[in-house]
């Protein structure tokens, strides 16, 4: 299920003021936009696609020896 | 401007005519320095040239070609850096006013390995602030695409692109964490390479996202573009991330054709609505060169490449607020606009969606790996839309995100940096409108050997490399 997240300028200020950045009202507007778009775009993607699959960030290529 | 002038000369042909003395590297440094001087203050590719240094170090080059310790082909040979690697006393900047005094006391560890071969430093290139990309205001000028300077080269490495596609430099150094060497190779109508992520260490370079980073070679010609890679490439004890494989010599097989080279074609990037027909049809010549060579060729799917334009927005921006969070909060009016607001806004990302992320990512991977291990190369344009004239190419300060449009140019550079694969843009046309285009080729790990190899069997059917910008 597919569930699109609903989001408003008030939301972003809270979120700014607990992660210690001061917005005005022009940046908390282009923050809203981006952040909804790209958010979005993630929520486009099924979770039960991702059963079974770990996060990637480091790499271990094929036919690499790895320790341990 | 002459297509036989010294300094669209390639680096291979340089540096046989360093070794044969029929030029030196004094009086080459000293043709690039003139043209930075009546060039540069239009195309703004360079944020600092170090021209008594680099006079210095070319007389001492000379010295040692003359007393006949010959290293090899970048013996001599100037080039220039993005202003984001670390060099010793010399100003760098990232772009930023936020580091507008900035002197490093170390050389990173790929100036260390440019200084062994014998290259000469010429100077700092000009970004995108911080290797961010979209920057609405460069602090150190606007670079200009030298096709067309009313175009944007495309970013970060703006002026890596720039310098070498105006012939400044005989070669540059890029960053490419999600496209930032491809992108402006395409766009400037050179050759760009992201290496294998562990290939080149990125030790002394300012991050932007440590698990995407790549430092690459930017050239005019494939060939040249194997030299200076074999140059900076190896394993690295002060980089975590690099790896300990050996570094090939690249030119040994680079002639060795594509006789029976599989290439798989991914229909979402050649479907893609937002694609140019023009740069569609351009991709679509080359890949029939490709076939008359030998290719032979199988049409693949990448389903979730559609989303990797905000899977890699969503890991690399969320990495570089982590490391710029103190500057944010104290320094924050200092950025430009747009690079401001993308790491505020990634400051802001739910960590359990910068988790789904890096899981999309490992099924990204895994399909380029599919794809992989039955073909040899994957083929997409490096990017579906030619350069942006500028303004409209960064939008203006306070505007909105143009999502679909940032979207759709990053889901074709992005699936090989999120898998770790070395990638290469390579020209392969022009519009009608006179810009550049480029092809994107993808390979298996470590096998940048066989993207020059491919390449250069393009190139030598081709003679887009032999275009240079009328300046």
């Amino acid at each position: 299920m597919v569930v699109m997240i609903e989001m408003n300028t008030d939301q972003i200020y809270q979120l700014a003021q607990l992660v210690g950045i001061k917005l005005d009202d022009q940046r908390a507007e282009a923050i809203l936009s981006k952040l909804k778009t790209v958010l979005d775009e993630l929520n486009l993607i099924p979770d039960d696609v991702l059963n079974g699959v770990e996060p990637d960030s480091t790499f271990t290529y094929q036919g690499e020896e790895v320790d341990g | 401007m002459g297509n036989n002038d010294i300094h669209y000369n390639n680096i291979s042909d340089l540096a046989s005519k360093l070794y044969q003395k029929q030029i030196s590297p004094v009086e080459l440094t000293q043709a690039y320095l003139k043209r930075i001087e009546s060039f540069d203050d239009t195309l703004r590719s360079f944020i600092t040239v170090v021209k008594e240094d680099a006079i210095s170090r070319a007389k001492e080059m000379e010295k040692t070609i003359h007393s006949g310790n010959y290293i090899g082909p970048l013996h001599g040979i100037p080039i220039a850096v993005k202003d984001i690697i670390f060099t010793r006393g010399i100003l760098t900047t990232a772009g930023s006013k936020i580091l507008s005094t900035h002197m490093p006391k170390e050389d990173s560890s790929i100036i260390d390995n440019l200084m062994k071969s014998g290259a000469i430093l010429i100077g700092k290139l000009n970004l995108s602030e911080f290797a961010i990309g979209g920057t609405t205001v460069h602090p150190y000028g606007t670079p200009r695409n030298p096709w067309n300077t009313d175009h944007t080269p495309g970013g970060s490495s703006s002026g890596s692109g720039v310098a070498v596609a105006g012939g400044l430099c005989a070669g540059a150094l890029g960053s490419d964490t999600l496209g930032s060497i491809r992108g402006p190779s395409s766009y400037c109508g050179i050759v760009g390479l992201r290496p294998t992520y562990g290939r080149v260490s990125r030790q002394g370079v300012i991050p932007m996202s440590w698990s995407l980073d790549t430092i690459g070679p930017m050239t005019r010609t494939v060939k040249d573009c194997a030299i200076l890679l074999r140059a900076i490439a190896g394993p690295d004890r002060r980089d975590y991330s690099s790896k300990a494989i050996g570094v090939p010599d690249y030119l040994k097989q680079i002639n060795g054709g594509i006789q029976g080279l599989k290439i798989a074609i991914p229909k979402e990037m050649f479907e893609f609505e937002g694609l140019n027909h023009e740069i569609r049809d351009a991709v679509f010549d080359a890949i029939t060169i490709f076939e008359t060579l030998g290719a032979s060729l199988t049409n693949v799917s990448l389903p979730m490449s559609v989303r990797s334009g905000a899977i890699g927005v969503s890991i690399a921006d969320v990495e570089a607020s982590s490391f710029h969070i103190d500057n944010l909060r104290s320094r924050g009016y200092e950025y430009d606009w747009n690079t401001r607001n993308r790491l505020e806004t990634a400051a802001l990302m739910p960590a359990n969606l910068y988790i789904k992320a890096q899981r999309v990512r490992s099924i990204i991977r895994q399909e380029l790996d599919d794809i992989l291990t039955t073909n040899d190369i994957i083929i997409t344009p490096t990017s579906p839309v030619l350069p942006p004239i500028v303004e409209k190419s960064t939008g203006l300060p306070g505007g909105l995100y143009q999502g679909d449009a940032d979207m759709g140019r990053r889901r074709f550079i992005s699936p090989a940096a999120l898998a770790g694969l070395p990638a290469i843009s390579i020209p392969c046309g022009f519009s009608d409108s006179g810009l550049p285009i480029g092809l994107q080729l993808i390979a298996k790990a470590f096998n940048e050997e066989l993207l020059f190899k491919t390449g250069y069997s393009y190139e030598r059917e081709t003679e887009w490399h032999s275009s240079h910008p009328d300046i």
